[in-house]
């Protein structure tokens, strides 16, 4: 997942992985949505959503063209996108259009995966359709599912590997701290990071911090040392005594915060819910969770 | 400060407008150097933060209309603002000469943070400055 050359960043959120300039930062997201921005110039956008029914490229592009005249923005034509963006994306079906202003053009690709019927929908701005070098190699990272089992995280600096058909619940990025829950059936999902570590420890020691963030019991958490890392581990379960082959059905509670002294930051990890396999979710997640700013 | 939440989505939209942003004004705005107010004093608490005293700034209208009914001037009172660990660390940044760019890199690189975490609570502290009157900008 880390990729090998230092001037390209990875995004991955909620399905959709790319590769990008370093020099990008996110500058609006949603659960459909992202954008990226060089220097406050808007460089890249994609929205995506799952496609009902049968695939109708020309049908599509008249609706957002119904929509963009609704809202006084000039309608996106179709286009023949270069053989070169286009040739990496031979798995999905690329439509390519163009939109004209008085002070700047754009483009975009209309992306429908078969496999997983999904639409992306891809703007590229005028920064860069202007230095149209980096496109290629941007779409051919170009991911709208996951491969295997689990859906990669990766933005504003932390990374992680959650479950495969977990849907994002909420998220909150705020300076200082970042708040991203996923549902998956039965199970809550609840990953956090506070920064700058050393600054909020210095007026609160890590127990009462955690304490205070999670409404947790002090009884319940235990601290150990792994690898340099300080690291604050507590299980809660709800109800008496069950017979073994009941034990799923409790309600169970699973939570991590680490200190993580290179980066300067508190990485949560929360998982709670009923049914098996909860504690091997919960250490995979814990295993994978990091900062890597 | 919210960077970005769940509770502000949005409709989406067909097109974005590029010219939305404005990226002169945020280049501008980062190579201001901003300047203490002269008549802010500071005092350091035990814990090693800072309480900023600072005059009220009011209005000379307002100013003259309380004197003529008889009412103390606010302009000759004072205020406090107590500055957390990290207010304080960048309060002692600003030296007139240090660009608020300078203090933003200064800050992300001290704490690890990203970068546009870093920008967004240094320009967000002194934003929340300025309007107090605690310091100016100048421009470079």
């Amino acid at each position: 997942m880390c990729p090998t050359d230092a001037t390209w960043a990875e995004t991955a959120w909620n399905g959709i992985f790319l590769r990008h300039p370093a020099s990008w930062n996110v500058a609006r997201i949603a659960p459909d949505q992202i954008q990226w921005s060089d220097d406050a110039l808007a460089t890249l956008e994609i929205h995506w959503a799952p496609h009902r029914g049968a695939y109708d490229e020309a049908r599509v592009l008249r609706r957002i063209g119904k929509r963009a005249r609704r809202k006084g923005l000039p309608a996106p034509t179709p286009w023949q996108a270069p053989q070169t963006w286009t040739a990496s994306l031979s798995a999905y079906r690329v439509t390519g259009f163009i939109w004209r202003r008085s002070e700047a053009d754009g483009c975009g690709l209309l992306i429908y995966c078969p496999q997983c019927r999904r639409l992306s929908l891809l703007q590229i701005h005028p920064p860069l359709t202007q230095h149209p070098e980096s496109i290629p190699r941007l779409l051919a990272s170009f991911n709208d599912h996951p491969s295997g089992a689990e859906t990669p995280l990766a933005l504003f600096g932390v990374r992680a590997q959650l479950p495969a058909g977990a849907n994002l619940h909420r998220f909150r990025f705020e300076t200082g701290r970042y708040r991203l829950l996923w549902r998956k059936a039965r199970i809550r999902i609840g990953l956090h990071r506070w920064a700058p570590a050393a600054a909020i420890l210095d007026q609160t020691p890590l127990l009462s911090f955690i304490q205070n963030q999670f409404s947790v019991p002090a009884a319940g958490l235990t601290v150990t040392e792994r690898g340099g890392e300080q690291v604050v581990d507590g299980i809660w379960s709800a109800g008496g005594p069950l017979p073994i082959r009941w034990q799923r059905f409790r309600f169970q509670r699973y939570l991590r915060v680490r200190h993580t002294p290179p980066h300067n930051s508190l990485l949560g990890i929360e998982v709670s819910g009923r049914g098996r396999g909860l504690g091997p979710l919960f250490e995979r997640l814990a295993e994978t969770y990091e900062t890597y700013c | 400060m919210a960077l970005f939440s769940s509770d502000s989505l949005r409709p989406m939209k067909p097109i974005v407008d590029p010219s939305a942003s404005d990226p002169e004004k945020r280049v501008a705005a980062l190579a201001c150097i901003p300047m203490k107010h002269a008549g802010v004093a500071a005092e350091t608490l035990e814990s090693g933060e800072l309480v900023l005293i600072y005059p009220i700034v009011m209005r000379p209208w307002l100013d003259r209309l309380l004197r003529r009914f008889g009412r103390d001037a606010l302009s000759d009172q004072k205020r406090k603002i107590q500055l957390d660990t990290l207010g304080t660390q960048v309060w002692g940044w600003i030296d007139g000469e240090r660009s608020v760019g300078d203090i933003v890199a200064r800050f992300g690189e001290f704490h690890k943070l990203p970068q546009r975490e870093a920008e967004l609570s240094v320009t967000t502290f002194l934003r929340m400055l300025g309007k107090r009157g605690l310091i100016g900008l100048r421009e470079p």
